[in-house]
C-alpha cells in the first residue's frame, strides 16, 4: 500500500511539473525581469554587471518602468558555451525574463543569439549583446530578420563603420593633429580586424586602401597573434621603414608589454595610436610604469563630459558599485536606458514586436552620446552619435586630443613628453 | 545447435567451440541497472527546468569524454593532458562540412570518424617515443597549437567567434522536447561508450591492456604486442572523443575552439577522471555528474565560487576513500573485483 502511495505521489508530482512547463508570452504585470550573463571572473563582465545594477537601481529609484519595478537576474557563464546555453534557457524559460543581456565576448553573444532564435517563437524576448564586437550579431539580423529580429548589438562600432566613419576620423587626426604622412599598421589576429585588413567586398576598401586614398602612405603592415609577448622585432622593422606614426589596430594583445617594448625600442620617438583596450584605462599608467607617456588611444574612460551622464556615471560606478568603468560598462548601462525608453514608447511589454519596433526607433541620452539601434540591422548608432574620444597620455593623465569639440590638450610628441 | 546451460550465477550458451555467458546473479547487474534506470527517469523530474536538462546533458558529454580518456590512460599507460584535441578536430570537421558542403549529420559523423582516426594514427607513434612526463607535455601542447591555428586560419575556423548555425540532429515543434531528446541522445552516447570500454576491458585485449598498464616491460617480455596495443588504445578513444565534438556541433549548433581547446576545459575533464577514481571507467559518470552539479550549485555564491570550487575539488580528491575517488566508495564493498587503474610513473 505504501509503495502504491509513493508511486501515485511520484506520478502526481511529475504531472504537476509537466503541466507547469508550458510556454507563455511576456509578463505584463509585476516586475520587469532582465537577465544579465557574463564571465564573472573577467573584469569586463564584472564592470558591466556593476553598471547594469547601477542602471536598475536608478530606474527603480525613479519609479521603475511604467510603474513596474525592474528586477535584474545576474548569472555567471564562466566563459563556457555549454554554460551560456544552459543559462540562457534558464533565464528565458524559467525566470521568464523580458530581455537577456550578454556582457561577454562575441562567441558567447553568437551562441546566445542562436539559442535565443530557437526559443523566441515560444518564449518571446529581446536579446542585447553589449560587449561582443565584430559583425556576427548584426549580420544575422541582416540576413534573416524574421528569425533574429529579437537581437540587438551595442558595442561601439561594426566593421563597416570602422572603415567608413572611424578611419576617416583617424586620418583627420593623423594628418592635422600629429602631422603624419607615413603610417605603419600593426593588427592583432582576431576576427574584428579581418575586414580592416582585407576590406569588405562591394562595401569598402581595406584600411590601408582608405589611408592611401586619403594621402597617407602605408609603409609597413604586420599582424600579431594574441599570445605574442615579444614585439621588439616589429618596432625595429617599423623604425627602419621610416614611418612617422604607428597605427595599432589592437584591443586584446598584451598592451603593457607592447608599450614597454615600444618605449625602449628604436621606434620610441614614433607616435603610437592604439584603437582600444587596456592602454585607454586609468591603470595603464601604473601597469606600464609610466612608459605609456605619449601613447594615443581610443578611450571611453576619460573624464570629459560628453553628455550630462558621463561624469556621474564614472563616479557613481566606482564609489557605490566598486568597479571601474571599463569597456562594456557604458554600453550595458546605456542599453538599459534605451530599453526603458522603448518600453515606455511601446506602452506595454505584452507585444514583443511592438517593443522591437520601438527599439528600432528609440534614441536616448547616453554616457557617450546617444543610444539607439539601426532600424534594419540592429547595431547601435555609430559616431558621432556614440563617441570614443582619442586621448593622449600626458604627465600621467589621459587628455582628449580628438574630436576637437571635446579637446582638452594639444597633441605632443612622445619625445617632448618624456623630457 | 546452441546449448544453453543454467548455472548458479550465469547462463552459458555454447555453439561448437564458442562460448558466451550472461551473468544473472543480481549483485552483478542490480546496481548498474538501478543507476541507468535513474538516469533514464531523470528528465521526468526536471522536465520543467530546461537549464537542468542542459546541465545533465553536458554532464553526459563530459562523461563521454572522460570514459574514453580513462581507457586511453589505462591502455597506453600514459596520462594524456590534451584529450580535447580530438574534440576540436571532430567538432570542426563536422561543423565545416555541414556549413560549407551541406553534409547532413550522418555524413559529418562518418567524416569525423575518418578524420579523427587518420590524425590519431599519425600521432599515435608518440605513445612509443614519449614516456611519462614527455608524453603528457606533447599532448598538452597539441590542443593549444590547434587553438592558435583556429586564429591564424581565421577565414576557415572563425577564430574567437567560432562556427555557428550548423544543422540540428533533431527538431521538434516544442523546444523542451528537443532538450529532452538531446538528453536521451547524450545518455545513449555515454552508455554506448561505457559498454564499448567495459567490453574492451573485460576482453582478451583488456587483459593485455592491464598487463601493459601494470608494467610495460614485463608485458613485452610475456609476448604482448605492446606497441600495437598502444596504437589501438590511442586511436580508438580519440575517435570516440571526436564523436563527442560532432555531437556538440549538432546539439548546441555553435562550436568555438576558444571554449573547448584551452587548459581550463582539459583540467575539468582530468578532474572528472580523478574524482571518479583514478581512471576507473565507471567512476567517470558519477564524477561528471558531481562536478557539473557542484559547479552549478556553487555559482549561486557569486564571485566566491571561483575559489570555493577548486577547494571542493581538492577536498573530494583527498578525502574520498583510499584516494580512489567516487569509485572508491563503491569499491569499498566489493574489494575483490579487479579493475585496472591509473599509475603515476616516473618513466
Amino acid at each position: 500500500m505504501k509503495k502504491m502511495r509513493l508511486f501515485a505521489g511520484t506520478i502526481l508530482v511529475f504531472f504537476l511539473l509537466v503541466t507547469g512547463a508550458g510556454a507563455a508570452g511576456p509578463d505584463t504585470a509585476g516586475p520587469i525581469k532582465i537577465g544579465l550573463m557574463g564571465n564573472m571572473s573577467a573584469p569586463f563582465s564584472l564592470s558591466a554587471k556593476g553598471a547594469a545594477t547601477m542602471a536598475v537601481d536608478e530606474i527603480n529609484k525613479a519609479g521603475g518602468i511604467q510603474g513596474r519595478p525592474v528586477k535584474l537576474i545576474v548569472e555567471d557563464t564562466k566563459g563556457e558555451i555549454p554554460k551560456c546555453v544552459e543559462i540562457y534557457k534558464k533565464l528565458v524559460m524559467n525566470d521568464r525574463v523580458l530581455a537577456v543581456f550578454i556582457a561577454e565576448k562575441v562567441e558567447m553573444g553568437v551562441a546566445g543569439m542562436e539559442i535565443g532564435a530557437e526559443l523566441f517563437p515560444e518564449y518571446p524576448h529581446v536579446f542585447f549583446c553589449t560587449i561582443g564586437s565584430g559583425d556576427d550579431i548584426w549580420h544575422r539580423v541582416r540576413d534573416n530578420y524574421k528569425k533574429y529580429r529579437f537581437g540587438f548589438q551595442t558595442y561601439y562600432a561594426i566593421s563597416t563603420n570602422y572603415l567608413k566613419i572611424l578611419a576617416p576620423d583617424n586620418i583627420d587626426c593623423f594628418k592635422n593633429q600629429i602631422k603624419a604622412k607615413k603610417v605603419a599598421i600593426v593588427y592583432e589576429d582576431m576576427e574584428w580586424t579581418k575586414p580592416l585588413r582585407k576590406g569588405i567586398p562591394g562595401v569598402s576598401d581595406s584600411l590601408p586602401g582608405i589611408y592611401r586614398a586619403k594621402g597617407l602612405n602605408v609603409v609597413y603592415e604586420t599582424t600579431t597573434s594574441l599570445d605574442q609577448k615579444m614585439f621588439n622585432p616589429i618596432f625595429e622593422a617599423i623604425a627602419k621603414s621610416g614611418a612617422d606614426l604607428i597605427d595599432c589596430v589592437v584591443g586584446y594583445i598584451d598592451q603593457p608589454a607592447f608599450i614597454k617594448q615600444w618605449s625602449q625600442s628604436s621606434a620610441r620617438n614614433i607616435p603610437v595610436f592604439i584603437w582600444g583596450g587596456l592602454a585607454g584605462m586609468p591603470p595603464a599608467w601604473k601597469m606600464t610604469e609610466g612608459k605609456v607617456t605619449g601613447v594615443m588611444v581610443g578611450s571611453s574612460l576619460v573624464r570629459v563630459p560628453i553628455t550630462p551622464k558621463t561624469i556621474p556615471f564614472m563616479d557613481n560606478l566606482v564609489k557605490n558599485y566598486k568597479v571601474g568603468p571599463i569597456f562594456g560598462s557604458h554600453t550595458t548601462y546605456d542599453t538599459l536606458y534605451g530599453f526603458k525608453k522603448a518600453i515606455e514608447k511601446a506602452g506595454t511589454t505584452g507585444n514583443i514586436d511592438q517593443l522591437i519596433k520601438q527599439l528600432e526607433q528609440v534614441e536616448e541620452v547616453a554616457v557617450l552620446g546617444s543610444i539607439g539601434w539601426h532600424p534594419q540591422y540592429h547595431y547601435n548608432l555609430p559616431p558621432p552619435k556614440y563617441i570614443t574620444p582619442i586621448v593622449q597620455w600626458q604627465n600621467g593623465e589621459m587628455k582628449v586630443i580628438y574630436p576637437l569639440k571635446y579637446k582638452m590638450a594639444d597633441y605632443k610628441s612622445p619625445q617632448e613628453l618624456r623630457k | 545447435m546452441v546449448n544453453f546451460e543454467l548455472r548458479r550465477d550465469r547462463i552459458v550458451a555454447r555453439w561448437r567451440d564458442k562460448k558466451t555467458e550472461w551473468v544473472i546473479e543480481p549483485r552483478y547487474w542490480r546496481n548498474p541497472t538501478i543507476g541507468i534506470g535513474i538516469l533514464f527517469l531523470l528528465p521526468f523530474f526536471v522536465y520543467s527546468y530546461p537549464h537542468i536538462l542542459t546541465m545533465i546533458t553536458t554532464a553526459n558529454l563530459y562523461a563521454a569524454i572522460a570514459i574514453p580518456l580513462a581507457l586511453q590512460m589505462l591502455g597506453t599507460g600514459r596520462v594524456n593532458f590534451g584529450p580535447q584535441l580530438y574534440l576540436g578536430i571532430g567538432g570542426y570537421t563536422a561543423a565545416l562540412l555541414n556549413l560549407h558542403f551541406g553534409w547532413n549529420p550522418a555524413m559529418t559523423l562518418l567524416a569525423t570518424i575518418v578524420v579523427c582516426a587518420g590524425i590519431a594514427l599519425l600521432l599515435s607513434p608518440t605513445t612509443w617515443i614519449a614516456k611519462g612526463l614527455y608524453f603528457s607535455l606533447i599532448t598538452l601542447i597539441l590542443p593549444l597549437t590547434f587553438l592558435d591555428v583556429t586564429y591564424i586560419w581565421g577565414d576557415i575556423f572563425r577564430g574567437e567567434v567560432g562556427l555557428v548555425g550548423m544543422s540540428p540532429l533533431l527538431s521538434f515543434d516544442k523546444v523542451t522536447w528537443n532538450y529532452v531528446a538531446y538528453y536521451y541522445l547524450s545518455l545513449i552516447l555515454m552508455l554506448l561508450y561505457l559498454l564499448f570500454c567495459d567490453r574492451t576491458v573485460r576482453s582478451r585485449i583488456g587483459i593485455s591492456m592491464a598487463a601493459v598498464n601494470e608494467n610495460e616491460n614485463v608485458a613485452r617480455m610475456m609476448g604482448i604486442r605492446v606497441d600495437a596495443y598502444k596504437v589501438f588504445f590511442y586511436v580508438a578513444p580519440s575517435i570516440l572523443t571526436g564523436i563527442v565534438g560532432w555531437f556538440i556541433v549538432h546539439t548546441f549548433r555553435t562550436f568555438a575552439g576558444v571554449t573547448y581547446l584551452p587548459l581550463e576545459f582539459m583540467t575539468k575533464i582530468l578532474i572528472i577522471v580523478i574524482v571518479g577514481g583514478r581512471a576507473f571507467l565507471y567512476g567517470a559518470i558519477p564524477g561528471a555528474y558531481l562536478i557539473s552539479i557542484v559547479e552549478d550549485s556553487l555559482r549561486a555564491l557569486g564571485p566566491v565560487n571561483y575559489f570555493v570550487f577548486p577547494l571542493v575539488l581538492i577536498a573530494l580528491i583527498v578525502f574520498l576513500p583510499r584516494g580512489e575517488g567516487l569509485w572508491g566508495l563503491y569499491k569499498k564493498r566489493r574489494p575483490r573485483d579487479y579493475f585496472p587503474k591509473l599509475h603515476v610513473r616516473r618513466e
